[in-house]
């Protein structure tokens, strides 16, 4: 949680309705026009041309569904609401609803029927994370994912998690719940080394899957380095992005794109009440009313860094970007993702050293 | 650390002068958990590690050292700046960042976490 006036100016017009834009927009047309909300066609989701532009990417952000804290839930170790300690599982949750949406949209192409429909998003993609269906129902559940949390790394209801916490969290919660899109896969490569034979086994093992890649980083001790903010612009404009899961400090945000300096992104920091069914009233709750803008030398340190491929193709157009991106970085704008063919297996046989001089010998 | 930045420069520099002559394929290093850190701290915070270990191998090792899983978030810095990456040697990073001393500080941290 953060406090009240430490919130930015910009953000002044987050709570002015802005109903004309994305989701939100489709669903008052088709209410207007008395037409079934399943006939209104969602947006195509491909991203953005105008990358370092507010307005487009404020536009494109507000068609990603937004997941806040929620208040009257099923009793998780005795919380019946997240608010002051889920804002991070909200913000992984968002990301997860954005990539689902990306591999279902690319399976909908592949089999050449109609584009993307907010009939889709309410049936087939936010049932997902219904706060009160656990198990197999409702794989994303923030049920689910305290109760894998805490046999995975002891964290409970009412802890806070980190951008790298939660997401070794979601991919066992993905390999564990989902039984929906048994094709949506994730991988979260934690040293900052993607390895390309990981992605390659998703993608080719099942032409139909689909790939998130998450790389959990820390980009200094108690500031970002100015040397990285290149390499986030270049990782978020690229067409494989599926953002950041970041924020300001204790402050979990989704990052969805940049403008100038400054990162846009999407705010779970709103109490809702818990909804049961996905219907066109609580479909409203799951539609963002504006992003947040922070400054990135206000941004955490802890980001994770998130792709997804949908295809080989798509996993090749990021190898070779991230590749690009190594061989242009210099002491100004230093590389963040490295990239190999495998991990290595390191063979270092002298973990504990004898004592020479006050040394430790490795 | 702070015990062992407190020992006069010229102390620690004729120190990192012995060692480097005595063990001539390795470099001097100080490591140890920034203060802020929960992380458990490192039994010792000298070492004395091959030119040639790789940083990801380096990290590693204080990984296991400090018992912690392979999901567990970890992070290393030195000068304030993020380590140098996984594939340079040692012996790379102590050149290029080495303290007036002659020693490597290498500090380590864990995520930060919202709520």
């Amino acid at each position: 949680m953060e406090k009240q006036e430490e919130r930015c100016v910009e953000d002044s017009k987050k709570d002015q309705p802005t109903q004309e834009k994305g989701l939100m927009n489709i669903f008052m047309k088709s209410m207007g026009m008395n037409i079934d909300p399943a006939e209104a066609q969602y947006r195509l989701i491909c991203y953005p041309k105008l990358i370092n532009d507010r307005k487009e990417m404020e536009s494109y952000a507000s068609y990603i569904p937004w997941m806040t804290y929620r208040e009257g839930f099923k009793s998780i170790g005795g919380y019946e609401t997240d608010t002051g300690w889920g804002c991070m599982i909200r913000v992984a949750q968002m990301m997860l609803a954005y990539t689902l949406m990306r591999h279902f949209k690319h399976k909908m192409d592949c089999s050449q029927s109609q584009g993307l429909m907010v009939a889709d998003i309410m049936k087939n993609i936010l049932p997902l994370f219904l706060d009160n269906l656990a198990q197999h129902e409702s794989p994303f559940s923030i049920q689910n994912i305290i109760k894998e949390g805490e046999k995975l790394i002891g964290k409970g209801a009412g802890e806070w998690y980190g951008a790298h916490s939660i997401s070794q969290v979601i991919k066992t919660v993905n390999e564990n719940y989902n039984m929906q899109y048994t094709t949506y896969k994730i991988l979260t490569f934690n040293d900052g080394i993607i390895y390309k034979n990981e992605i390659d086994e998703v993608l080719t093992f099942n032409p139909l899957n689909g790939c998130c890649i998450i790389i959990p980083l820390r980009l200094g001790l108690k500031k970002i380095d100015k040397c990285y903010y290149t390499q986030i612009k270049k990782a978020l404009s690229h067409p494989c992005s599926a953002g950041i899961l970041g924020g300001k400090k204790t402050y979990a945000l989704y990052c969805i794109g940049y403008f100038d300096e400054k990162l846009i992104t999407q705010d779970p920091h709103t109490i809702q009440d818990v909804v049961d069914e996905i219907d066109e009233d609580s479909f409203s709750t799951y539609v963002s009313r504006g992003s947040k803008i922070i400054n990135f030398s206000d941004s955490d340190t802890t980001m994770a860094f998130c792709f997804f491929c949908n295809c080989p193709e798509d996993a090749i157009l990021l190898y070779e970007s991230i590749e690009e991106w190594q061989t242009q970085a210099n002491d100004q704008d230093e590389y963040l993702i490295s990239i190999k063919e495998q991990k290595q297996e390191y063979v270092h046989d002298k973990d504990e050293g004898e004592i020479v001089d006050d040394f430790e010998l490795l | 650390m702070k015990d062992f930045k407190s020992q006069p420069l010229e102390k620690r520099k004729s120190d990192s002068k012995k060692v480097l002559k005595k063990f001539p394929t390795k470099v001097p290093i100080i490591c140890y958990k920034d203060h802020n850190s929960v992380l458990p701290s490192l039994e010792k915070d000298k070492y004395l590690i091959p030119k040639s270990l790789k940083v990801l191998e380096f990290e590693q090792i204080i990984r296991k050292k400090i018992s912690l899983g392979e999901k567990e978030a970890l992070a290393f810095f030195v000068n304030e700046k993020l380590m140098p990456k996984k594939d340079s040697t040692m012996d790379e990073v102590y050149a290029q960042n080495k303290d007036e001393d002659g020693f490597l500080y290498i500090v380590y941290m864990e995520e930060n976490i919202s709520g």
